[in-house]
């Protein structure tokens, strides 16, 4: 009977995990849930109102709730290089490849396949705000993005928020040649990289320089 | 002879909003012949060069379409996948990210048996060099050969594929089967696609964090593939119990990890390229290529 509610509830309730555990058996012989646990599908939400109403921001990273509330997927690490990426594997694969350079990133961003400047001031913002952040690599792949637009983004958040830290960025793909010229003239102290491996050589290098 | 799409491929594309437009157009310049759009209520219409429809089954019906490219939002999009099945169609993509994983399962498990192979949802589609664009991928990118690429991501996908075109190593297909923990073609599907394709030579595998997947593709790689095959999985240093942009890339209860993985594909003969810079040249040494 039980199992069948438990099933009930996840199915209802857009569950992603409902857990009873322990469930014991008592010396009466009846079933008494110890202890429980419900996980809910983010992409259901809005559709639960009732569990989306659950939510409390005080027990979330502050940086997290920041970046939640512009639309950004952001996860908050120890480390003191800020990167910022579009796509979820690419941006998974950057922090795979500061690491395997030698350095510790401070977070994952994910500025998703139709990030803008705006989007690019945002996340910019939200990186600075963590204050163990000593270097800033920014890693784009363009597909639909357009790298002389995240160019024209990166150049505008930097001068906006006066950024006084080492600017490590990697432009490739869609427009990468027109986005390259525009950080080199833009006056500001970018570097620039090429491949991958130069972007996560060149901010651990600068993260250690800081 | 690539797998899925090539230039007999005749595309539909469902959801003709901004980014439905867009990338109609996209993939219109890149030679695929895009026959139809669908929403309902524009039947009869054009929009961007596109004749619309306001069924899939109209449109396949006026037009012979033999795949379909889903932009639909995320409330309505396992309907249109279901539509596209239900239409007959054998080759869906499902671009859209967002689709709750139940209204999914509940798709997945609907079309079963049908003659419709789902790709995605939550996947940048495919692209089969100078025949095919489905979905959002930069083409141009891709160079036409014998390596097949199958990955979960999306610009990590592009990554890869630039890393084996400035090598020289072109492409047979290039597939993103999508980030989300309910998905239609899984990577044993697309390995066993290639396996089959003489075209193929090798392939390129990019996996991540979250459920058991890569694992799954492991087994079969050392029970069914003769080709040789190299990876790269994604998040080997992602904290446990976060979600890492994707719904499905998640460490949880100790599962998913990448290290484990990564085992399990070397196991299984599968090159593991050490950093995500070195994924072609690790399949250029493993496959004798170039």
């Amino acid at each position: 009977m039980f199992l069948a509610g438990l099933y009930r509830l996840y199915v209802e309730k857009d569950c992603s995990i409902a857990e009873i555990n322990p469930l014991v058996v008592t010396k009466q012989g009846d079933l008494l849930a110890l202890d429980g646990k419900l996980n809910f599908d983010d992409n259901a939400l809005y559709r639960q109102p009732d569990v989306a109403a659950l939510r409390d921001p005080d027990e979330e990273d502050p940086r997290e709730r920041a970046a939640n509330e512009i639309d950004l997927a952001y996860v908050g690490l120890d480390g003191n290089i800020g990167c910022m990426v579009n796509g979820a594997g690419l941006a998974m694969a950057t922090l795979d490849m500061l690491a395997y350079c030698g350095g510790e990133p401070a977070n994952f961003l994910d500025a998703g396949g139709g990030a803008d400047k705006e989007k690019v001031a945002e996340a910019f913002k939200l990186i600075l705000r963590d204050e163990k952040v000593k270097t800033i690599l920014v890693n784009i792949f363009g597909g639909i993005v357009r790298c002389d637009m995240i160019a024209e983004g990166v150049v505008a958040a930097a001068r906006e928020l006066g950024v006084t830290i080492p600017l490590v960025v990697r432009l490739q793909g869609t427009n990468s040649a027109e986005g390259r010229e525009i950080l080199a003239n833009s006056g500001l102290d970018i570097t620039p990289a090429e491949t991958l491996e130069e972007a996560g050589q060149k901010a651990v290098a600068a993260a250690a320089g800081a | 002879m690539a797998i899925l799409c090539d230039k007999n491929t005749k595309l539909l594309v469902q959801g003709m909003g901004r980014m439905g437009q867009y990338h109609a157009g996209l993939s219109a310049d890149y030679g695929t012949a895009v026959v139809g759009g669908v929403a309902p209520g524009k039947g009869g219409t054009t929009l961007v060069g596109v004749p619309m429809f306001n069924t899939v089954k109209d449109a396949v019906r006026e037009t012979g379409a033999n795949a379909s490219v889903i932009f639909v939002p995320p409330l309505g999009a396992a309907d249109a996948i279901l539509e596209a099945a239900d239409a007959g169609i054998p080759l869906a993509v499902c671009i859209t990210e967002g689709i709750p994983a139940l209204d999914m399962l509940r798709a997945k498990r609907a079309m079963a048996g049908s003659g419709t192979r789902l790709v995605g949802p939550n996947c940048p589609g495919l692209v089969t060099p100078e025949q095919c664009r489905i979905g959002i991928m930069p083409a141009q990118i891709t160079k036409p050969g014998s390596v097949g690429v199958i990955s979960r991501s999306g610009t990590l996908t592009y990554e890869a594929v630039d890393q084996l075109s400035r090598l020289g190593i072109g492409q047979s297909t290039c597939i993103g089967i999508g980030g989300d923990p309910v998905i239609g073609t899984t990577f044993v599907d697309a390995l066993a696609l290639f396996e089959e394709d003489p075209e193929t030579e090798a392939v390129v595998m990019i996996g991540e964090i979250g459920g058991s997947a890569e694992e799954e593709a492991a087994a079969f790689v050392k029970a069914h593939m003769k080709k040789p095959v190299a990876a790269f999985i994604a998040g080997q240093n992602a904290p446990p119990g976060k979600r890492m942009g994707h719904a499905g890339a998640i460490i949880a209860g100790g599962k998913g990890r990448a290290s484990d993985k990564i085992a399990a594909l070397e196991a299984a003969g599968v090159a593991v390229a050490p950093s995500p810079a070195e994924i072609g040249e690790t399949l250029r040494k493993h496959a004798n290529l170039g």
